[in-house]
Parts: C-alpha cells; structure tokens; sequence
C-alpha cells in the first residue's frame, strides 16, 4: 500500500460509529466513497473500504475482517449513499450480507451483476459452479 | 496513409468534377424539359377533348394520373433525401443500386413488399388495418387541387386552398388509429403526441393560409398563382415574409420532420406510432409522410412564390424545381437541429406561434383595408 | 354531512427501456414507472455484459491480465490499460522509465479525445441532431488510424503494459499526430458552435438532470460528471500520476449541474487534451520505453490500488497479492457504474424524452459497470 494511506482495521462492532466519525469529524472530513470491494483469503473475508476527503485530498482505508461462514456488516449506505451498488455486488459475488440496506434482504432484489435466480455466490474460492437446469444462466459445464 | 491532399482522401478536383458531372445533368434535363414542351402537341388534341367530353372519365383519368404521380415522385424525393442527408454528414449516400443510387427506393419498396405482414395479436384489426390508408388517402385527396401549371391540375376547385387544408387534417385519425391499433404502449404514446402536434399545428398554418387569401382575395390555388403575374406574392405584400416563415415551421410539424420528429423519433421510444407495423403497410406511412412533404412545399410554392410562373423553362418544371427547393430546406433544417421535447414543442406552438400569426393577419388585414 | 374526497389513482405505466434499445449506450434495462409523461420511479438492472472478469484474473499471471482491461471500458481502452500497469507496477514495486511515461500520457491523452467524440455523437444523436454523430466519428476515424499506426488495433489496444508501453512510438508518428491537431481544433470548434449555442439543444439540454454539488460528492461522481456538478476533482491534478505534474493543462469545472454542463465540461476536456498532447510531443525525451519484468513475476503479499482519470471519471484498480504468481483479487473500480447507481435519484419527476438525454450525459459503457 502507499506510504501515506491510513490504513484502519475496523471490528464489526464499531464499524457503523467510526464510519460516521470518518465523515463528520471536522479533521477528517471522509465524505467520499471511492471503493467498496470484498476479497477471500482462504480463511476469512475481508471487506475493503476506501474514502477520500474531498476538501483535504486525502484517502484512507478500512478493512473489517469477516467469518467466512457468516459474513454479515452493517450496511453503510446510510453514510454514504455511493456505498449501494457496491454492498449489492458484494453480496452477488461473495454472500455478505448487509442488514440496514434499502433494498432489503431479498437476493431476488439485492443480486446486481448475476441473475436474480442464480444460486451460488460466484467469487468465493470455495465455490462449485453447479448448472441450474436454467439455459438462461448460460453455459456452465465444461466438455 | 499516403493518399490525400486533404485528411478526407480526395482531392479537390475530384470534387470538383463531381459538382460539375451534377450540374450538367441537371441543366441536360431542364433543356430536356423546354425542348419537349415545344413540340409540337397538335395531335393529341383529339384524345384531350375526348376525355375531356366525358365527366366520369375525366375524373378518372385526372385522378390515375395524379394517383401515379404521388406514388412515382416519392421514389425520386427520397433518393433525394437520402443523398442529400449524406452530403451534409460527409458521405455520399446510396451509391450502388443504380447509377449513383437512383434506384434504391425502388429496391427499398421491392423489399417492402416482399416482407412478411405481421399483425400483432391482440391488435384492433379492423383500426390497424385502415390506419395506413387513412393515412395515406388524404395525402392523394390534396394532390388532387395542386396546380402544376394553369391546365396541368387535377380539379381546380374554386374553393381549393380551404379543401386542401381541411382534407390534410384527415391523416391525423389515420395516426391515432394506428397508435391505438397496434396494441402497443410505444405506439399509444406516439400516436398520443403526434396527434396532439398536428392538430396544435394546424391553427398558425389555417391563419396564414388565411392571411395569404386576405391578400389576393381568392381561395382558388390556380387564381393565386395567375394573379401573381408579374410579381410573386412574398415580393408584392412585405407582411407575408413573416407569415411565410409561420407556415415554414408549421409545415415541418406537420409532416413530423425535425425538430418536430419526436412521434417517430428512433431514440426515444422505439418507433412511435408506426412501431407496429411492417412491409407495405409501413410502406404506406412512409409514402404518406413524404407526399406530405411535397404538397406543403407545393402549397407553399403557389401560396407565396408563384407557382409555376416563370421564364424560359415551362410551368410544372418551375413548379417542381421550387417545391424541390422548399423540400431541400426543409430537409437542411431536419438534419442540423435537435428534436424538441413534446412540451416544449406544445408551448411552442401555443405560446409563440399562434399570437404571431394572429398579429401577421391583422397587419395584413388593416393593410388589405386601407388600400384603395 | 360529510364530504370526503378520494384520490382517483390511475396505475402508472410500467416501461422497460430493455436490454436492447437505440439509446442506452450498450446492454441496459431500465424499468421505468410512467405516470403520464413523467417518470415516478426507475430501476436500472445491469449484469446483461457479466463476464466475471475479476475471477478469471485470478486464474491467470498478472501480466496476462492486461489485455481483459481493454474490453473493459471499450471506449477508451488504454487508459484501463494504464490503470491496471500502475497497479502491478506499485504492487511489485517498478519503476517506468521517463520515455515511456510521456507516451502513456499521448496516448491516454488521445484517447481520451476518441472517447469524448463518442459521447459527443452519441449525445447528439440521443436529442436529435444525428449530422454531428457523423462529423464526431470523421474526426474520430483520423485518431484510429493514428492509434493504429502506432498499436495494430483500433479499439483493443493491449499497449500500455506494466514496465511501461509495448513498443516505441513509429517513424513520423509526431508529425502525424501534429498534423491530426491542427485539423482537429477547428473541427471541434465546428462541432462546437452547432450545438452549444443551439436553442433547441440547450432547451433539451439546460436545467435536465440536475445533479446537486453534495449529492455528487455523497455518491462517488467522478470526472466529467463531477466537474459538471461544480467539484473541481481531477486525479491528474490532485494525485498526479506519470508525467501529470510537468503539464500545463486546465481543468474545466462548471456549477450548474445539468446535462449541459457535463458536455460542456468534455468539450473542453477536448480541447485541454490537445495542449497535453502538444506539450507531450515537444517534450518527449529519449530512453527505454519499459523496463524489463523479471520472468517469473511474484510481487510480495499486500494489497495496493491505483487511481486514474479515465474520460469517464476515476478508473482505479485494487489488487491484492498472496506472494504466488497470479493476484489473489482483482476489483476494478468503474466510473460508470458508480454514476449508474446515481440514475433512480436523478430520474424521479424527469420527463420521459429526457430519461435518454440525462443517460446519455452521464456518459456510461456497460464493458466496465459489468465487468
């Protein structure tokens, strides 16, 4: 990472509190939602945020470490709206859930990138693409 | 890229030429044109004032003979459009079928026709079916008063300048029909607004159409032109500039060109009001909105720039070459503009267009008055 | 007695702008609930162009990656190019020599001009005045054969790769490229003066879409739609990558917010792009135009990003390294669908034929919403 990027490893606990701290703390001023991405290690998901401070041009990242097998966060769209799509993918790609985001808990409605019936979460390296009877879903078998 | 002069890949002589190549076959068909008319004709008299002895046929033959000319001269307008349109994006338009395209509206239509006629299957046939032609006929109706030159006109109705406007009018039910005919939201939404254009349109057209009767007090097209002699209308009576450019914005919403085009505007909802339909039928609409284009232009013509009164070269040649002149500005216009919004083209219309042509006949009015 | 009165509610109607559609700028489907003539709610569904991208970056070696980049904001290829070089480069930790910095700057520089003409003919020909979508590509065909001169391709270019760029600018490409510009000014000026001070374009244009300094900056806007929105955010200027802090350029910003102010803010974009490429040209020093990668490319464990300016805003990648010889994540950051979330909040009470217009001037390519 660059030198001068702050890096915060966040607890879930304190993610909803120190989201906010980041935005309207007068010498922070977080106000920009640059990225929101989630990756696997193996053993664990991790949740990826970057922000950016548009008046004071400074960037700064918070990882929250999450369970493989329950990975759940609260959901940061209330602090930063541009946050929506990108908790969508994350639960399309990787399973991780968001209570609190507006579009509910429904994977018909959340699912963005994948169709709204597909079953799985693609991006996990864990995972066995198993073809749904659904020729709409594409080709999956490989000859 | 070793070719060129300029960055386009041809050189300026080569242009040149082509300009040249254009014009000499222009100049070739007018010399054509006066060679022809002054043959002598002698000897179809007799055919002329056997029909001419016989009502019923009369009116046939007029008729047939005006039928096949809205049919015909709608090949030729859209090879022009199509060309036309090309030169002024930088490319040449059709070019293959043959000789420098001229035969592509025929291969168009050809294709047309032999194209599967597909109803949609919850369409309101008995609607969707008449549409086209309730479209179309109305156009065939107006044609029928055009003077082309002081004989060469199908009826001269003494009453033609107020039957040919009230007849246009007609096309609009064919639009609602076939909007509301095709089952289909796209199409309704279509439909909806051109109607509502065309009617909101028509209102500055009538009023100067009015003001120009005002002027020469007379509603028979072949009188306007005959009292034009001399002078065309837009030259004897000042007032009628500002009242010719109402009637060059009105015309163009009338036949739904840009930037009036947004019933049948391709990026917005699909298609408009002819969405639905396919092969002969959408042949049909495409026939009609460019006889359209022509009779306003026509209208236009007599109305304001003495029809087919001019030197040399006989009368239907004048008056074709000048409705070819009004189209092509039409045409100019069309491919330079955005189209308008429906509300904007409404306010428009309501707001600007009816009060000026309002004011332009009561100007012409108090100077008709006041003349000795 | 007493009166009570009810609203008569008719059902709205529900419009699918589908995945197919003249105007939507690739494969988009918005379900758009009508009243009448105006838009209460919509909803984009994207996904139709998912190739899952990220994942089959992670099955292959980090330099074999580069050319997914090209297809994925198709428009202006080289800078995804770029963007996903200076992530490897700052996760293995490379140097780009001067030469090449230079060139990554003309060519992302000229293709930016390429993108711009796109959108400016798309743009156009969304409101109606489809004559300036022909003269766009015109000018934008002289910029292909340039690129293709130089690269082999016209629209994949695979050139910028980490290290540096491919290979050496061609014999004559200077003159060329200077000869191209000269015709070029004039031609966007022609372009210019058609539709900016147009009645009708400005009346389709002025007030539409309107999108208010805090909420850009709420969202995730970037580039020209921020710029348009009054924020003065360009990553060339504030976190100056390549060659950026030697170049005199400005950047435009305009406050209204609407759909005129972001074409307005591209065609100036335009116009600062070619002082760029000038500058680039008299400057370009010689040397290397790569450095050498290490055959078997295994950059430390960590994670790095990078942010650059694409025509559509900021393009940044995120990779992420276990040690072995493939990334373990790769997320791209796409501009387009950042402003796409924008759409449902921009469209609510918009007029249907401006549903096309506000689309087309938050300027999107489905290839990098869908990755």
């Amino acid at each position: 990472m660059r030198g001068d990027v702050p890096v915060l490893e966040v607890p879930r606990e304190d993610l909803a509190r120190v989201a906010e701290r980041l935005r309207d703390d007068p010498g922070l001023r977080f106000d920009y939602p640059a990225d929101l991405t989630c990756y696997d290690t193996g053993t664990s998901f991790v949740l990826w945020y970057r922000l950016y401070s548009m008046e004071r041009n400074r960037s700064a990242v918070m990882r929250v470490t999450l369970d493989r097998n329950d990975p759940w966060v609260p959901s940061l769209t209330p602090v930063w709206p541009g946050l929506n799509w990108h908790e969508r993918e994350c639960f399309d790609l990787y399973g991780v859930r968001f209570p609190g985001h507006p579009d509910g808990e429904d994977p018909a409605v959340l699912r963005i990138l994948l169709p709204e019936d597909w079953e799985g979460h693609p991006f996990r390296k864990d995972y066995q693409p198993v073809f749904s009877g659904n020729p709409l879903h594409g080709p999956q078998e490989r000859n | 890229m070793s070719v060129a002069t300029t960055p386009m890949g041809v050189s300026k002589a080569y242009k040149a030429g082509q300009l040249l190549a254009g014009l000499a076959i222009v100049a070739i068909i007018l010399i054509l044109s006066i060679v022809v008319a002054h043959l002598p004709w002698g000897w179809a008299q007799p055919i002329v004032s056997f029909i001419g002895e016989r009502p019923l046929l009369n009116a046939f033959v007029k008729a047939f003979i005006v039928a096949n000319f809205v049919a015909v001269h709608v090949l030729f307008l859209i090879w022009w459009e199509r060309k036309f349109a090309g030169w002024l994006q930088a490319r040449l338009g059709p070019m293959h079928t043959g000789w420098k395209g001229l035969a592509q509206t025929v291969a168009d239509a050809v294709k047309l026709l032999l194209k599967e006629d597909i109803v949609p299957a919850k369409a309101d046939y008995p609607l969707f079916a008449l549409a086209p032609y309730l479209a179309f006929i109305p156009t065939l109706m107006t044609f029928m008063v055009l003077p082309f030159s002081l004989t060469w006109v199908g009826c001269d109705y003494p009453l033609g300048a107020l039957y040919a406007l009230a007849v246009s009018t007609i096309a609009a039910l064919g639009i609602l029909a076939a909007g509301w005919g095709g089952n289909n939201k796209y199409a309704l939404l279509g439909g909806m607004r051109a109607v509502a254009q065309l009617i909101s349109y028509e209102i500055p057209m009538v009023v100067v159409v009015l003001t120009v009767v005002c002027m020469v007090n007379t509603m028979s097209l072949t009188q306007i032109v005959t009292r034009q002699e001399g002078l065309w209308n837009i030259v004897r009576y000042p007032i009628l500039i500002p009242a010719f450019l109402i009637y060059l914005v009105c015309s163009m919403a009338e036949v739904n060109r840009a930037p009036f085009d947004l019933p049948e505007a391709e990026s917005e909802l699909v298609s408009g009001f002819h969405t639905e339909y396919s092969g002969m039928r959408f042949a049909f609409f495409f026939l009609a909105e460019f006889a359209n284009n022509f009779f306003t232009a026509g209208f236009a013509v007599i109305l304001f720039f003495g029809g087919w009164l001019g030197p040399v070269l006989p009368g239907p040649v004048w008056f074709t070459l000048k409705a070819l002149i009004y189209i092509t500005i039409m045409m100019w216009i069309r491919w330079t503009l955005p189209r308008l919004r429906i509300d904007q083209m409404m306010g428009f219309c309501w707001k600007l267009l009816v009060p000026a042509s309002l004011a332009v006949l009561c100007v012409a009015a108090l100077w008709a008055v006041s003349l000795p | 007695m007493q009166i009570t009165t009810t609203e008569i509610s008719s059902p709205g109607m529900t419009v699918n702008m589908g995945p197919q559609h003249p105007s939507t700028h690739g494969v988009l489907r918005l379900v758009v609930q009508l009243d009448g003539e105006v838009v209460v709610n919509c909803r984009p569904m994207i996904g139709y162009l998912h190739r899952g991208l990220e994942k089959m970056m992670e099955a292959r070696r980090y330099v074999q990656n580069v050319p997914f980049t090209d297809r994925l904001d198709y428009l202006s290829s080289l800078n995804c190019n770029l963007a996903i070089s200076q992530a490897i480069e700052r996760i293995g930790g490379l140097e780009v020599p001067e030469r090449a910095q230079y060139i990554r700057v003309l060519l992302c520089e000229l293709n930016r001009l390429a993108s711009h003409l796109v959108f400016l003919g798309t743009f156009a020909t969304d409101v109606g005045a489809t004559t300036v979508f022909l003269y766009a590509f015109r000018e934008r065909e002289l910029i292909l054969d340039l690129l293709e001169a130089m690269t082999g391709a016209r629209l994949t270019y695979n050139w910028i790769r980490p290290g540096g760029v491919a290979a050496d600018l061609p014999e004559g490409f200077a003159d060329r490229t200077r000869a191209f510009l000269k015709t070029f000014l004039p031609a966007l000026n022609d372009n210019d003066r058609l539709l900016t001070r147009n009645r009708v374009f400005r009346a389709r244009c002025e007030g539409i879409g309107v999108i208010p300094r805090e909420m850009a900056i709420a969202y995730g806007a970037s580039g020209p739609v921020a710029r348009g929105s009054g924020l003065d955010f360009d990553i060339r200027k504030r976190e100056p990558y390549d060659v950026y802090d030697r170049l005199e350029f400005d950047v435009p910003v305009f406050p209204e917010g609407d759909c005129m102010a972001r074409y307005r803010v591209r065609i100036e974009e335009m116009r600062q792009s070619v002082r760029i490429i000038e500058q680039c040209l008299r400057d370009m020093p010689d040397g290397e135009v790569s450095t050498k990668l290490p055959k078997i490319f295994k950059p430390p464990a960590g994670e790095a990003y990078s942010r650059t300016e694409s025509p559509r805003g900021e393009l940044s990648f995120f990779m992420v390294s276990d040690g072995g010889q493939n990334p373990l994540r790769v997320h791209v950051r796409a501009p387009s669908f950042v402003h796409l979330s924008l759409l449902p909040e921009l469209l609510k009470g918009v007029k249907v034929a401006d549903v096309i217009a506000i689309l087309g001037s938050l300027d999107t390519v489905l290839g990098e919403v869908d990755r």
